[in-house]
């Protein structure tokens, strides 16, 4: 175990080692950003004047080591936008992002877990067509026309819900439900299936013929079998969600690390870029590293390759 | 994930003989999935007959018509049945070569990512050692890069339309296949048929070929079924981010995304191509848990959504 | 349009959609029910306005958007400013006289205290520009006030301004853009590094707090010396999406939202609480034509061909719901000095279009490229395709490249762009110098790849003769040269939508920055 968890660490640093060289060099085959940073009628000198202070006339290799050699220390440089250190503008989004994707994550384990029980005991009824209906309908809309749409009907026509996330409780809803929308439906579905599964397996029938109640079956052994799957996706959804919230965080004006990124992309501000990737690839190496362990703790059967 | 993943898809095995009669037999015996395959050729064909079945051309404007609502007729008593947008050009028929696009860049996305994931995840396994490191350590790397920001970046770099999007969207989806494929993989290549095969002297290649992608291709196919359903809201993500295919060429994801500044006033412009895709991803969804149960009766895909739900857009 | 309830702003006025407060003097009124809008409008204690995009920096001499603008004119000052009608009045200068040619001087107003507490002098005024002009930091804004050669103290009160060689326009750089004065002893203790997240300047608000992405909130200077402002803070919220603006203004979490889309229009106008403030703005869109690659666009007769074969009228009236202007037969409007009136646009005629193209060569048309940025221009794309539609009318076959607008500014610095480029530039200065010298001199960064040694010579006297009756007929005469030879597609002026909860305080400028606090 001791081994195994010393091969994950080293190669988790690996990962993130490669992941500070692609994404310095993507951001900048993207093209330059000082034009992006002054006003728009800026003088080609102005611009120059510019570049050479944000150190972007110096050769790649010498900005890398110099980007390495300081994030290391926790110093991503700063914001070509804000003039501030970007790793803080990342940080200080944290909060509001881990809610966001927190509250949708608890959307997206408990509905479903209803949903799918419901969906797996009745099958191929109308209820059962009905909630994987509806799952996969969840699934297929684009989460920014979802957004919106909900924010008509729930803020606008309603008047129930606030337009916008702020970290308040009724703010988060909207978000929080447009950004679990595809991973309650995923959840649903996968839930379902594995409860059919689960059913299907020798001990589960003997425990009918037994006798015990198609309920009691259930409960006993069937849920606990079925839901393994689901606690081991929990880390990579939430991995998923910090990605997916780009998207939600726009469309609802949510001042999280994804509506930062978004901006930060398009007005080429590498080091914030830099910041956000590196610390969203932290987060997901560290969640996946966790599910390892994890899994392994809950099912030893499975060998420590990897 | 990497343990998660090769947990317990190795057992997939697909029963040759009686596939075509089991097909069949699945079919009629699942109501859904005839549903989703009824859709799915439905939408296909649309595609393909688009210029005989559209009512009007899609590209033609008529600014004095633009933002008409469903089933109003024109100025010439032509019928707009599901409305105009913004250049007054008829919804229905962009809908209609909109599935063109649509279908088309999902499809060869998932077939970029497919063959790709294949490739890689084939060497990955049978070569082990350095090769697998690295190549499982890329595949860590992409994961650990948001795919949008990895997507926009790479769209900056190459620029937008429909060849790149499908690029950008298939060299991005490779990790799933990768890592199935090569679990596959590494607990085939130990079995006694492959050593058989390796000791009369059988090239490798062939061994890959005729051994390895047999077992794993009703993964793939499953795989991929689904993951087309991803693509077509990939695609309309990217719209919104304004990557989508270039102008005036219709598709799904763009007529969403333009239309999303109208839902106050004129709720058609983005409902239709919204309907659109719900339709779609239904039919290809139904289809392929039809599939899934038709090719892997044994897994019933649980671990299979375990992989696909890490969402791409 | 009649019906609508909105009031356009005319030639160089702007509409006040509710009673100014503290006395200011509505300055034009146009439309009906004045009375009653007087009655409705009530001061409100806030103003939330919801921008379409988050500012960069607070620190003016950083300043890349027309939004950080807005902020600057309520936190800061300026030695001059302008009022309704954009003529150049007082502002922290009480009064000025040029000595000789290259030398102003500048009677700075007594009394007035930075919101620190600390008083406003001439040592201020001249760090200010200083910063700017001076090498000693690398502010990307040197150029905006490059014909300023040297600031002198002549007393606390008194400044004077060298300028390299004589600048018509002198007074209109320093009356916005980066002519803000900030307070010399603050920065130098605190640094400019904290002056752009933290700035303090003598304007009639101060800053409060910025929460990048969530709001910035400014609250009323009561030692203002033009009188304390009556509503008693300002609060701006970026919000990107358009949608979730009219969203947020609909249910009632924002007042002012910028940025309308034309086609939302409706969906206000539908409602009997809000309203829409149109201004028409400094910036006119319009297609460059590459005239300096071999090619079709070469010749002048195919580029004039393009110009009668697009309906600016069509796209302005049917397209872009009535909101816009079409351009005269030059890329700017009549809030500019040097706008020639009686230049008329080229009149839609296909069949003129087709007998240039025949002429030229070209009957059976040609395969050309049209770039445009997404999402960046009122309705760019739609725009872009609907002119592609009209071309195609006459046989040209445009092919777009629709591109994020950070590749679209790359490619326009590195003179990158396609042979039909959708162009769109506005210029604060208020003056021809600043869109017909930038955009048709030979050889400019941001220009149109356009080159007329006359037009040369032209703007090049204009830029420094300091007789304005001159240099409206140096103007006169390069504009009417560039209509003549099209080096671009004129299409319109255009019109800036917000929407507005009825009765709100808040006037939008043509350069775009909104206004709580007039200072006319």
């Amino acid at each position: 175990m001791a081994r195994f968890i010393t091969r994950r660490l080293a190669q988790a640093l690996v990962v993130l080692f490669g992941v500070s060289i692609v994404v310095f060099v993507l951001v900048r085959i993207t093209g330059d950003p000082t034009a992006l940073l002054v006003s728009a009628d800026a003088r080609p000198e102005d611009i120059e004047r510019y570049r050479t202070s944000l150190g972007l006339d110096r050769p790649w290799h010498e900005q890398y080591l110099h980007f390495v050699g300081h994030a290391l220390r926790g110093d991503f440089g700063n914001s070509f936008r804000h003039r501030e250190p970007a790793i803080a503008l990342v940080l200080e989004r944290i909060p509001n992002t881990l809610m966001l994707t927190g509250a949708a994550m608890l959307l997206a384990y408990s509905l479903p877990i209803l949903a799918g029980l419901l969906s797996a005991m009745r099958p191929n009824t109308a209820l059962d067509a009905l909630i994987r209906g509806i799952a996969i309908c969840a699934q297929a809309a684009p989460s920014f026309w979802l957004g919106l749409v909900l924010m008509m009907i729930f803020s606008v026509r309603l008047d129930w819900l606030p337009p916008t996330g702020s970290s308040t409780l009724r703010g988060i809803i909207l978000p929080a439900i447009t950004l679990s929308a595809f991973f309650m439906a995923t959840n649903v579905r996968l839930l379902r299936s594995s409860m059919l599964e689960v059913l299907s397996r020798d001990y589960v029938r003997t425990a009918r013929a037994k006798g015990l109640s198609e309920s009691l079956a259930i409960r006993r052994h069937a849920f606990k079998n079925a839901a393994i799957p689901l606690v081991t996706m929990a880390g990579i959804q939430f991995a998923s969600m910090i990605g997916g919230a780009i998207v939600t965080e726009t469309v609802f004006a949510y001042p999280g690390m994804g509506l930062l990124a978004i901006q930060s992309i398009q007005s080429r501000d590498y080091p914030v870029i830099q910041a956000f990737v590196l610390v969203s690839a932290i987060t997901i190496v560290v969640v996946n590293l966790l599910i390892d362990l994890a899994y392994v703790w809950l099912d030893p059967r499975i060998g420590l390759e990897g | 994930m990497a343990i998660a993943a090769s947990s317990t898809d190795s057992t997939l095995a697909i029963q040759r003989p009686s596939a075509v009669h089991r097909w069949l037999q699945h079919l009629t015996a699942r109501p859904s999935g005839l549903l989703g395959l009824v859709i799915v050729v439905t939408f296909v064909l649309l595609a393909i007959l688009a210029p005989v079945v559209a009512p009007h051309d899609p590209l033609q404007q008529n600014w004095k018509v633009r933002l008409e609502p469903p089933l109003t007729s024109g100025d010439d008593g032509q019928l707009y049945i599901l409305g105009t947008d913004s250049l007054g050009r008829d919804i229905l028929s962009r809908l209609i070569f909109g599935a063109r696009i649509s279908i088309a860049v999902a499809v060869l996305a998932v077939a970029l990512r497919s063959s790709m994931g294949v490739l890689i995840g084939l060497a990955a396994g049978y070569y082990r050692g350095p090769t697998d490191a690295v190549l499982m350590r890329l595949a860590d790397i992409q994961l650990a890069i948001p795919f949008l920001v990895l997507a926009i970046a790479l769209m900056a770099i190459i620029g937008t339309g429909f060849s790149k999007i499908v690029l950008v969207l298939g060299v991005t989806g490779w990790v799933t296949y990768g890592r199935i494929v090569r679990s596959e993989v590494l607990s085939v290549r130990e079995r006694d048929y492959v050593e058989a095969a390796r000791a009369i002297g059988a090239p490798n290649r062939t061994i890959l070929f005729r051994h390895v992608l047999p077992n794993v291709s009703s993964s793939i196919i499953v795989i991929s079924t689904l993951e087309i359903a991803l693509m077509i809201t990939a695609e309309a993500t990217l719209s919104f981010l304004g990557l989508g295919v270039q102008p005036p060429t219709p598709s799904w994801g763009v007529m969403v995304a333009d239309g999303r500044d109208l839902i106050y006033g004129q709720w058609w412009v983005s409902a239709w191509p919204g309907l659109a895709i719900c339709l779609a991803v239904l039919g290809v969804n139904l289809l392929g848990d039809w599939l899934r149960d038709v090719l892997d009766p044994t897994t019933r895909g649980g671990a299979l959504q375990r992989r696909l739900s890490k969402r791409d857009a | 349009m009649t019906t609508k309830r909105i009031r356009r702003i005319p030639f160089l006025s702007f509409v006040l959609i509710a009673v100014l407060a503290l006395g200011v003097v509505a300055q034009s009124w146009v439309g009906s029910s004045v009375e009653a809008h007087l009655q409705d409008a009530e001061t409100p204690d806030q103003i939330t306005i919801a921008l379409a995009s988050e500012l960069n920096t607070l620190d003016p001499a950083f300043f890349t958007s027309s939004n950080e603008q807005s902020i600057y004119y309520a936190v800061f000052d300026t030695l001059v400013t302008r009022d309704a009608d954009l003529n150049i009045i007082p502002g922290l200068a009480e009064s000025w006289e040029t000595i000789d040619d290259n030398t102003w001087e500048f009677r700075l107003r007594d009394g007035v205290t930075f919101h620190d507490g600390s008083p406003m002098t001439a040592e201020d005024v001249k760090f200010s520009i200083d910063r700017i002009i001076g090498d000693f930091m690398e502010n990307p804004s040197q150029s905006k006030l490059a014909t300023i050669q040297e600031v002198q103290v002549v007393d606390p009160l008194t400044v004077r301004i060298i300028t390299t060689s004589p600048d018509p326009i002198l007074l209109s750089r320093l009356a916005g853009i980066v002519g803000w004065i900030v307070p010399k002893a603050h920065i130098e203790s605190t640094g400019f590094e904290d002056f752009a997240t933290n700035p303090v300047g003598t304007g009639p608000y101060k800053f409060v707090s910025w929460v990048k992405d969530e709001e910035l909130v400014l609250e009323a200077n009561p030692d203002y010396w033009n009188g304390a402002p009556s509503i008693g803070r300002v609060v701006f919220r970026p919000v990107p999406e358009a949608s979730t603006r009219l969203a947020l203004l609909k249910s009632g979490d924002v007042d002012v939202i910028q940025d309308v889309p034309t086609d939302q229009a409706p969906a206000l106008e539908g409602d009997e609480n809000l309203e829409i403030i149109a201004t028409p703005l400094l910036r006119s869109m319009y297609f460059i034509l590459r005239s300096d690659q071999e090619g079709p666009l070469a010749d002048v007769r195919v580029r004039q061909a393009i110009n009668y074969a697009v309906d600016k009228e069509g796209i302005v009236n049917e397209l872009l719901n009535g909101y816009g202007i079409v351009s005269q037969g030059q890329t700017m409007g009549p809030e500019y000095f040097g706008f020639a009136d009686d230049l008329e646009p080229y009149p839609y005629d296909p069949d003129k279009a087709r007998e240039l193209l025949a002429e030229a060569g070209f009957a059976d048309g040609f395969s050309i490229e049209m770039l445009t940025p997404a999402g960046r221009y009122q309705a760019d794309v739609t725009i872009a395709e609907a002119v592609a539609g009209q071309l195609s009318e006459i046989g040209i076959n445009v092919e777009i490249e629709s591109v994020d607008f950070s590749v679209y500014v790359t490619r326009k610095l590195d003179r990158t762009i396609d042979p039909i480029t959708l162009g769109a530039w506005s210029q604060a200065v208020y003056d021809a110098d600043g869109v017909v010298y930038l955009l048709f001199h030979t050889d400019e960064p941001w220009g149109v790849h356009y080159s007329n040694p006359r037009v040369d010579e032209l703007v090049e006297e204009a830029r420094s003769t300091l007789d304005q009756e001159q240099r409206l007929e140096l103007y006169r005469e390069a504009l009417e040269i560039i209509r003549e030879d099209a080096p671009v597609l004129f299409m319109h002026q255009q019109t800036l939508l917000s929407g507005v909860k009825t009765g709100t305080p808040v006037l939008t400028m043509p350069d775009e920055t909104f206004i709580v606090y007039p200072k006319w």
